[in-house]
């Protein structure tokens, strides 16, 4: 489509017709400075198509004051391949005829028509808005709005116009084909509400992933829970049937064994047995009877077999006991023989020692008589010799003790005259100092006078010539003169007085100890001392020749020697007088060797003696014994009740022995046969039967009392109306599975539908992207090379891709771009929308309104490439009020007057 | 001249739970009701008795009230009622009868026949032989001992027994509690009550099933009615006359649907249904997206008008044409996924595709039509 003639008159500041004419199917600059009328020319065409002519809203269209006006808009223009003259006069006489062709078109007709073939709708009432204008609403950009690009109110339109194209007479086929395509492929015109409203559904049954919720889930829990309380019914009612039927059992069987008492078979078998058992009893208390007196008859017997064996043995003993009686005689006949024997020997050897022990006292009493006699000769003469001797000793004695007495008298030892003489020598000293430092004082008086000296508190009266040594102060009274104070000087003086006076003390005290009157008295004594001393030495030197043991000692051995005189005296006055045969015969050892051997010899014999005494005793005690208890035995043998009680037993044991043996055969028989009957199995038995006679009744019983407990928890069941209850929840889990069952059919047919219908229209959508995006690229590589933007599901620009200076790519939101960057992309997207309905054969026309006054310079001129390159497809009316930025488009500008 | 009202299979205690509660209550009600018109009718025929051939309980566990409602619903004939028990109350241990009786809900003149011995009614001309069921099923025929079983002459000799007579009634029955064809004949009875059969059925002119007074069962047979016999006299041929006790009918409507002219007859024959009538229906085949809708349109209305109605349609298919398909209008992926349902609604791979197709087609369907 394109306009070749516009022409207004009595519209807005056109009051006069203006008309544009030889428009050109291309790009037209329409220039003019504000107020020239630009917009109005703009409002013109919008006027001629989106208001109806019967409009009452359209008042902005009557130039300003004249309220008669009859705005008319006149439009030449090529639709379709056909020419098209439309003329609209507004509100003071309003009209509206098209020509297409050879077509005319009157009023409204034409408005529709126009509508239909362009892409657009008129409003219901008032004046006519965004939303109605479609398709050209979205190719025509009004001042200051080319950065705004909503496509919603012209997707219907968009989606009419390229389904509903025919492929125009002559078109390029493979473009009509493609047009086809893409008009078919389109997304629906109601298809976004419709899936809206299938979700919202959807979404009160299903959660986002699927899951069921709300009704849905609801119905599932229900029929869970009627499923179960049916089961729970069913089973109840189960139970009940089973019960009624064990009753029926129960009952049936009580009745038999009612009436065929089972038990009582069992209970004959049972007496039956009890008493097989008594007989078995019997026989068996019989059997230990027997084995009892079988017992005893064999102690019996064993006893009498005793009894008999103690006899032989008996007699067997009495005839062993006289043989050893016998032996026993002749060995007590021999042993008196030994024994006189032995007694003859003891008597012999008993008589030669007592001859013996007579010899040797009669040589040991001459022996002694000799030997006192020496003893007594040897004391006397020591006696003797001893006198003498202590004589002479006891005169040296007393010498030597008077010599003692002398030198003690006179002792002085070397150390004390050493020490005397040392103190004398201090004394000398001492004097010799004082002397030299003390006061001399010497007084020389005439005789008569005398003075009075006072120190050291003695006072001295002192009278002729005299020399005194002061070492103190002094006090000199001169009679009738007065008196002289003396101080001597010196400072020790004082001292060496005192030093004197010590060594005076000293001395004096030494001597006084010896009892000496001066030194040389004690030389005297020291020599004195030493003669006495060598004389005392002489004198002891005499006494130890005399008496070497010492005085004592000597008197003691004269003592003693004399003792020994008078002992041996004695002794010779208590022998008695010597016997004249004896003289001289034997000596003392001999007499003592004979005397030995006859004392040995009569030992032996004594012993010899002794043993054939007490052998012989032995054996007559045991001849003795013998003899007694063969006499016992014998007597006992030979007693009358011992022989009847022997005959008895023998007697008896034939008896017993014959007893015993009949009994024990007879036993053997009865324990076998009772072991044959098996008492024990009969036991058994007797329980067994027991057991079963009671356990069968035990078991009729139980089964009465069990009858009786089910007739009562029947009675008392919830019977009455499970029936009902069962068939109530039978039905309730029927409604509730149709229900669920219906909501779940709801549920997936929701689902299934909104799942196909998202993806037909996700595929739609892309398969409409897809050219879109391609047009778009085209302008967009003039703008931005390099660049790229991707398609939203709104057909819109979403997100722009562009290189930046440093040749990295960056990726933004379209709706985050600058103002002049979106107007620029959002005329972009125009041009390739016209260029996507020119390829589905459907009109296009492009009107900017003072686009791009937001641009620089650089993307000016990519604009101004943008804006020729769609202008060889399309007609482009821009409208400026800058003519100089546009003159290097090639085509010349329409300035508006 | 001796007569008899023959009923039986009065299912008392049936809840049809599966129905609407507010149904179901009626319907359960109803059974009882019938039973008060059973003894209106033995009243009005002046019957000698009233032979209930078993399962007059549905279950052995419905409740006391039901019990008690039921022995009172009776009280409108003072004759006997000779019960017999059937596989639904058989005369077990503990059974709903020995609750009846402990409970003392029995009046006098009910007489439950639950052991298999005869009862001579001589007063009244006749002896009763029953056979009752005592186990649930039972693989033996009960009514043999009827055969050696004396009563005092000149008496009617009548049998009640119930199960399936044998070679008769194969189909549908399971073959436990037979019962010999020819039982009359070998017994010498003037008439066998039957019970267990819900449909009215002469099996030969002295055995009889007399079906259930209130229908239960979407069957088309002879339900809901009582059978009045006349016998002249021991030996006479018996004169049955079916008499209606029912207040509701059951209706199995199946149909087959191609044309649309098909809907047109569904549509007709469910708009003449009212509120004592209790409808199953079950359609197969296909129809347009119009027909469909009428026939939704009719279910609905006819589920208000009767007295319960289920539907069962799957088995139905729904099969777009292009008309429907212009007719939502849908392009875009719209109309791909309309295609697409078409497309799979024309041939499914498995039922569950179809159904699936089905309800999606429907659920877009509503929408485009928004």
């Amino acid at each position: 489509m394109h306009i070749t003639r516009l022409r207004v008159e009595q519209f807005r500041q056109f009051r006069q017709p203006f008309e544009l004419t030889a428009l050109e199917p291309g790009l037209n600059i329409i220039t003019g400075p504000n107020e020239a009328g630009k917009s109005t020319l703009v409002r013109a065409i919008r006027a001629a198509f989106f208001d109806r002519h019967r409009s009452t809203v359209v008042d902005d269209l009557r130039p300003w004051g004249d309220s008669a006006a009859t705005p008319t808009v006149e439009l030449d223009f090529q639709l379709l391949g056909e020419p098209a003259h439309l003329v609209k006069t507004f509100l003071g006489k309003k009209r509206c005829a098209l020509k297409l062709g050879a077509r005319s078109f009157e009023g409204v007709d034409a408005e529709d028509h126009l509508a239909d073939l362009l892409g657009f709708t008129f409003a219901g009432k008032g004046a006519s808005k965004t939303e109605h204008w479609g398709i050209p609403g979205l190719l025509w950009v009004e001042q200051g709005t080319g950065q705004v690009l909503e496509v919603a109110p012209a997707r219907d339109h968009l989606h009419k116009a390229l389904s509903n194209h025919q492929a125009p007479a002559g078109a390029d086929a493979q473009d009509a084909s493609k047009g086809t395509h893409v008009a078919a492929n389109l997304a629906a015109s109601r298809g976004d509400a419709v899936l809206d409203a299938l979700r919202a559904q959807r979404g009160e049954l299903l959660s986002g992933t699927g899951k069921p919720r709300a009704a849905l889930l609801q119905a599932m829990e229900d029929v869970d829970r009627l499923t179960a309380e049916l089961r729970a019914l069913d089973e109840q009612m189960a139970l009940y049937s089973q019960q009624v039927d064990q009753l029926a059992l129960l009952r049936q069987a009580h009745q038999h064994d009612d009436a065929a008492q089972p038990w009582e078979a069992l209970k004959a078998q049972l007496a039956e047995a009890q008493a097989v058992q008594q007989a078995l009893a019997a026989q068996e208390h019989q059997l230990a009877q027997d084995t009892a007196r079988l017992q005893q008859l064999q102690q019996n017997r064993d006893l009498l077999q005793a009894q008999l064996q103690a006899h032989a043995q008996a007699e067997a003993a009495l005839a062993t006991r006289q043989q050893a009686l016998a032996a026993l005689a002749l060995r007590h006949d021999e042993g008196e023989a030994l024994l006189a024997t032995a007694r003859t020997a003891a008597e012999r050897a008993q008589s030669r020692s007592a001859a013996a022990r007579a010899a040797l006292q009669a040589a040991r009493a001459v022996a002694q008589r000799h030997s006192l006699q020496a003893q007594q000769t040897e004391a006397t003469a020591t006696a003797e010799r001893l006198h003498h001797a202590l004589q002479r000793a006891t005169t040296e004695h007393e010498r030597l003790s008077t010599l003692r007495a002398e030198a003690a008298a006179t002792a002085i030892t070397p150390a004390q005259l050493d020490a005397l003489r040392q103190r004398d020598r201090a004394l000398r000293d001492a004097t010799l100092q004082r002397e030299a430092v003390a006061t001399r004082l010497q007084v020389d008086l005439l005789p008569g006078q005398h003075l009075t000296l006072d120190t050291h508190g003695q006072v001295l009266t002192l009278q002729g010539q005299s020399t005194h040594l002061l070492d103190a102060p002094a006090t000199l009274e001169l009679p009738g003169v007065g008196r002289l104070s003396i101080s001597p000087g010196g400072a020790d003086l004082a001292e060496l007085a005192r030093d004197q006076a010590q060594a005076e003390a000293d001395l004096a005290a030494a001597l006084n100890k010896l009892g000496l009157p001066n030194l040389a008295a004690a030389e005297a004594r020291q020599a004195r001392h030493q003669t006495q001393q060598s004389e005392l030495r002489l004198a002891e030197q005499a006494l130890a020749l005399v008496a070497p043991q010492g005085l004592d000692a000597l008197r003691a051995a004269l003592a003693q020697a004399q003792a020994r005189v008078q002992a041996a005296t004695t002794a010779l006055q208590a022998l008695p007088p010597l016997a004249e045969a004896t003289s001289d015969a034997v000596s003392v050892p001999d007499a003592e060797a004979l005397h030995d051997t006859a004392e040995q010899a009569e030992r032996r014999s004594q012993q010899a003696l002794s043993q054939a005494q007490s052998a012989q005793a032995a054996l007559h005690s045991q001849l003795a014994a013998a003899q007694a208890e063969i006499a016992a035995a014998q007597a006992a043998l030979a007693d009358a009740s011992h022989q009847a009680r022997h005959a008895a037993a023998q007697q008896q044991w034939l008896s017993a022995q014959t007893e015993h043996a009949a009994l024990a055969a007879r036993v053997e028989q009865a324990a076998g046969a009772l072991r044959a009957a098996r008492p024990d199995i009969v036991a058994q038995d007797i329980q067994r039967l027991q057991r079963s006679v009671q356990q069968l009744q035990q078991a009729h019983q139980q089964r009465r009392d069990q009858i009786m407990l089910l007739e009562n928890t029947l009675q008392n069941a919830k019977a009455a109306g499970l029936g009902e209850l069962r068939e109530q929840a039978h039905g309730e889990l029927v409604r509730g599975s149709q229900r669920l069952s219906q909501l779940q059919r709801r549920a997936d047919a929701l689902n299934w539908l909104c799942q196909r219908l998202d993806a037909k229209r996700q595929a739609a959508l892309t398969r409409l992207q897809a050219p879109l995006q391609q047009h778009m690229q085209r302008y967009l590589q003039l703008l931005f090379p390099g660049g790229s933007v991707q398609i939203d599901e709104h057909l819109a620009p979403g997100s722009l891709t562009r290189t930046r200076a440093n040749g990295a790519l960056e990726t933004g939101d379209v709706s985050a771009l600058s103002f002049g960057a979106r107007e620029q992309l959002g005329l972009i997207s125009r041009f390739a929308y016209a260029d996507l309905l020119q390829a589905a054969g459907r009109p296009t026309l492009l009107m900017l309104d003072d686009a791009l006054v937001h641009s620089d310079d650089t993307r000016l001129a990519h604009m101004k490439r943008v804006i020729f390159d769609a202008a060889q497809r399309h007609q482009v009316l821009l409208f400026t009020c800058h003519p100089a930025l546009w003159r290097d488009m090639g085509v010349a500008e329409r300035a508006l007057p | 001249m001796p007569r008899f009202l023959h009923t039986a299979d009065w299912q008392i205690g049936r809840q049809f739970a599966t129905f609407d509660p507010e149904h179901a209550v009626i319907l359960a009600e109803a059974r009882t009701t019938a039973v008060e018109r059973l003894a209106a009718l033995a009243t009005e025929h002046q019957v000698q008795a009233v032979l209930v051939a078993g399962d007059v309980f549905d279950t052995q566990t419905v409740s006391d009230r039901v019990i008690r409602r039921l022995f009172q619903a009776m009280a409108g004939f003072a004759g006997p009622w000779l019960m017999i028990p059937g596989n639904h109350d058989a005369a077990l241990t503990e059974s709903v009868w020995t609750r009846a009786q402990r409970l003392g809900a029995v009046p006098p003149n009910a007489h439950l026949l639950l052991a298999p011995e005869v009862r001579v009614f001589a007063d009244l001309g006749f002896a009763v032989l029953p056979a009752p069921l005592t186990q649930r099923h039972t693989h033996g025929d009960l009514t043999e001992w009827f055969d050696l079983a004396p009563t005092p002459d000149g008496l009617l000799r009548i049998g009640l027994g119930h199960g399936s007579v044998q070679g008769i009634l194969a189909e549908d029955i399971d073959s436990a509690n037979p019962i010999a064809p020819d039982r009359p004949e070998r017994a010498r009875l003037d008439y066998l009550a039957l019970g267990d059969w819900h449909g009215a059925k002469a099996i030969s002119p002295r055995l009889w099933y007399s079906g259930t007074p209130e229908p239960d069962r979407f069957r088309n047979n002879d339900a809901g009615l009582a059978l009045l016999v006349n016998i002249d006299a021991p030996g006479a041929e018996p004169v049955v006359q079916p008499l209606p006790v029912a207040q509701f009918t059951w209706h199995s409507v199946t149909a087959q649907l191609s044309v649309p002219t098909d809907v047109d007859a569904v549509v007709a024959q469910l708009a003449a249904f009212g509120r004592t009538d209790v409808v199953d229906l079950h359609l197969q085949g296909h129809t347009d997206w119009p027909g469909h809708q009428r026939l939704q349109a009719a279910i609905g209305q006819a589920d208000a008008q009767t007295r319960h109605l289920q539907a069962d349609l799957g088995e139905l298919r729904m099969l777009p044409t292009d008309d429907d398909m212009a007719a939502l209008q849908a392009d875009g992926y719209l109309g791909e996924v309309l295609a697409e349902l078409r497309q799979t609604l024309a041939q499914p791979a498995s039922a569950d595709d179809a159904r699936l197709a089905e309800d999606a087609l429907a659920l877009l369907a509503t929408h485009l039509a928004d």
